[in-house]
């Protein structure tokens, strides 16, 4: 149980990461980001941090870190094997992670 | 054709400088750091070996990075000359 | 300046691959099959009982101690071990003998006692998981020494190969999640940076963590420079390496004496840590016995607690709390490395970056074929360098894993009983493997791939069914009995199978790429580059 729910944190952490940058958020919303870019990249770090403190809560310090590398891997992994393959899946975190601000004539 | 030899010796002179200075120069570090420690013996070699394998990353990557063969065989052997000398220097028992 | 400097460290990062790539190869996938080998053991030893009678420690070290007696009475050593979690499953007993002569090896033995009857009992003989892992240090059919200078040097290509790798990597942040299918070079590109830098972290310590192990052989001239240039002096650096609190070794008194009570010390160490590893008894009988009993969890630094006991000084409760700074360092590299310490969700992690791993420098052998593939005229017959380099791809890439495939089906098909069975499951793997490398000399590039492909796919997916035929041990009886451990290695070589069979697929219906067909599908990614 705990072992997913590591492994969430991570993968919404680099979720987040991803959508903040350009290549990524083209292939899940299908246009160039308009919103400032702390926000996703804030909740990605955030994500990260958690997942972090999830590792080290289940397995002290010292396994705790070295889980948190290898859980690292694996979000990394699942969130890029989403944005080749499955990148509208990613679309409800991405307009969580943005702050709604619509441009006149742009169309979503 | 002359151009091919000039590359293929350069090349050589290279890996030769990588494989058998860099080692010179990992194990002298090494010792002069081992020497050089204010610790009981096997924490003093240890931590030198563990330093000696990152030296011997870094003097390959110089033998394959510097531009002109010269500086790269003096690059790596006046470090080696002068890490001996220090851990003769700071050898336990005897000089300074 | 910089161009040159990335240039220069590209050409480094290509040969280091090309070099030594497929014994890297060899050396990441027997490896990485290391972090399940005592599944693997269980699954190649299927005589062993399903379920395991639950058996308290002291009464298994009460059994075992008997046994013992009927068997080496006058040994210099017993060895117990009980049956605990992973690495021990079933209770194991060893004993030496003292030797006849000075620096002669001793004799020694060991059984397996089963838990219900505590009679030994024989499995058949096989080298299983433990051997398949150790072979990615000792290689096979070599002693020790040259195996662990060709795996350092390999080491050493490697750790040079990570390096420039992060050095010539220009958009290491920008394509962190970059991957393009499906257009050739750029893909193989795209595979051979992700499957490297999401998992760097594993891979920058598994190849230094690497040299440590064998460290002192390595540079024995920083030891000999402190110690001195005896063997017996550099011994002594070892020694203490790989030793736990060292305590002084007694010999035979030659005085019998009963030995003593064991119950009361378990229940101590098992009071202080938990379950408990081993238990050994040097001299037993003898009045200078000494008793040793090591608990069974180790930590990220290799440590484990232990409790002493000898006639003259009673019981002493030891942690490795007093290792130097420099020593606990080393432990927790070694550790790392091993991985002993983690628990089932760390160790599958360690298992998929191995796998990351393996891939990567597969990833990275094709890459250099597909590059120079590329390059070619149409008409182009590939250099003789090409061609080598592709087949020994082929073989390696795809060959190895079905080699060690057939190390498992050999593992069920030679009989049970039969002596050398142990050496010829591994000469199995070795011999399939060198015919699958010879297999591409002829036959056309693809077709190679697409036929091994095809191979490794059967012979995956089919060892589960092997499995059932051959024995009682089969998903069938695993699953309902809830030892995953079994069913897991069942199901894992499902799924190998599945992935091999689905590749083989794709590359069947795919036609060769072409120019045209590459044009296309940059076409296709086209809304998906950066608008500059």
């Amino acid at each position: 149980m705990m072992a997913l729910v590591i492994l969430m944190l991570a993968c919404a952490g680099f979720a987040g990461l991803a959508l903040a940058m350009d290549r990524p958020h083209r292939q899940v919303l299908q246009h160039a980001s308009s919103a400032p870019r702390w926000a996703p990249r804030l909740g990605g770090i955030a994500g990260l941090a958690l997942s972090f403190a999830a590792c080290v809560a289940d397995a002290g310090w010292a396994t705790g870190a070295i889980l948190w590398l290898g859980v690292l891997t694996a979000g990394a992994v699942i969130v890029a094997c989403l944005l080749t393959w499955r990148a509208h899946w990613l679309r409800p975190l991405a307009r969580l992670l943005e702050p709604a601000r619509r441009q006149p004539g742009r169309h979503s | 054709m002359g151009i091919e030899a000039t590359r293929a010796s350069s090349i050589l002179q290279r890996i030769v400088a990588a494989v058998v200075v860099g080692y010179a120069l990992a194990v002298t570090s090494g010792v002069m750091l081992s020497y050089a420690l204010p610790m009981p013996s096997f924490d003093a070699v240890t931590i030198g070996i563990l330093v000696s394998f990152i030296v011997y990353v870094c003097a390959i990557l110089w033998a394959f990075a510097s531009r002109t063969l010269w500086p790269m065989w003096m690059g790596l052997i006046l470090p080696t000359l002068l890490c001996g000398a220090a851990a003769w220097l700071v050898r336990p028992g005897g000089g300074g | 300046m910089k161009v040159a400097f990335r240039q220069s460290m590209a050409w480094l990062h290509t040969w280091c691959g090309v070099l030594v790539g497929w014994a890297l190869f060899f050396i990441f996938l027997t490896g990485t099959a290391g972090y399940f080998d005592t599944e693997i053991d269980r699954w190649m030893q299927p005589e062993r009982p399903l379920v395991a009678e639950a058996m308290s420690t002291a009464d298994a070290v009460a059994s075992a101690v008997r046994r013992l007696q009927q068997t080496s009475p006058e040994a210099a050593r017993w060895l117990i071990l009980p049956p605990s979690g992973r690495e021990n499953p079933q209770l194991r007993i060893v004993w030496n003998a003292y030797p006849k002569k000075r620096g002669e090896r001793a004799a020694s033995g060991g059984e397996y006692l089963d838990a219900v009857t505590r009679e030994p009992v024989t499995y058949r003989r096989t080298g299983g998981g433990q051997l398949l892992y150790r072979m990615h240090y000792r290689l096979h059919y070599m002693s020790r020494g040259p195996a662990a200078w060709i795996v350092g040097v390999c080491t050493m290509f490697m750790l040079v190969a990570i390096v420039t790798g992060v050095i010539v990597h220009r958009k290491i942040f920008r394509d962190f999640f970059t991957f393009r299918p499906g257009i050739g070079q750029r893909s193989w590109l795209d595979a051979h940076n992700m499957l490297a830098v999401l998992a760097l972290p594993f891979h920058a310590m598994i190849t230094y963590t690497g040299l440590v192990f064998i460290m002192y052989l390595y540079m024995a001239p920083l030891i000999a420079a402190t110690y001195g240039m005896s063997e017996q002096e550099r011994k002594s650096y070892v020694d203490v390496m790989f030793s736990s609190t060292p305590g002084a070794a007694t010999v035979r008194a030659g005085v019998a004496t009963p030995l003593p009570a064991l119950a009361p010390l378990l229940s101590e160490a098992e009071r202080q840590w938990g379950p408990i590893r081993s238990v050994t008894i040097r001299h037993p009988g003898d009045r200078n016995v000494q008793v040793f009993i090591e608990a069974g969890e180790q930590t990220l630094s290799r440590s484990v607690g232990e409790l002493r006991f000898d006639i003259k000084n009673g019981v002493r409760l030891l942690f490795d709390d007093d290792r130097s700074m420099a020593k606990t360092t080393v432990d927790a590299l070694l550790g790392l490395h091993e991985g002993l310490f983690a628990g089932p969700l760390l160790r599958w992690l360690y298992f998929v970056s191995g796998l990351m791993g393996t891939a990567m420098i597969g990833a990275g052998l094709v890459l250099w074929t597909v590059k120079r593939r590329e390059r070619l005229a149409r008409d182009d017959k590939p250099s003789f360098g090409l061609g080598l380099v592709e087949q020994l791809n082929i073989g390696t890439i795809v060959g190895l894993p079905v080699a060690i495939a057939a190390y498992f089906w050999a593992n069920r098909l030679i009989p049970s009983h039969f002596a050398e069975r142990a050496a010829w499951e591994a000469n199995t793997l070795f011999i399939v493997w060198a015919l699958l490398l010879l297999h591409p000399i002829v036959r056309p590039v693809r077709r190679a791939w697409i036929e091994q492909l095809g191979l490794a796919a059967a012979a995956y997916a089919l060892l589960p069914a092997l499995n059932a035929i051959t024995t009682d041990r089969h998903l069938g009886a695993s699953v309902p009995a809830g030892q995953w451990d079994l069913a897991g290695f069942d199901l894992v070589m499902l799924a190998f199978g599945t992935i091999f069979a689905v590749v083989a697929w794709r590359l069947m219906r795919r036609a060769p790429v072409t120019a045209a067909g590459r044009a296309r599908s940059y076409t296709a990614l086209r809304h998906l580059r950066p608008a500059k």
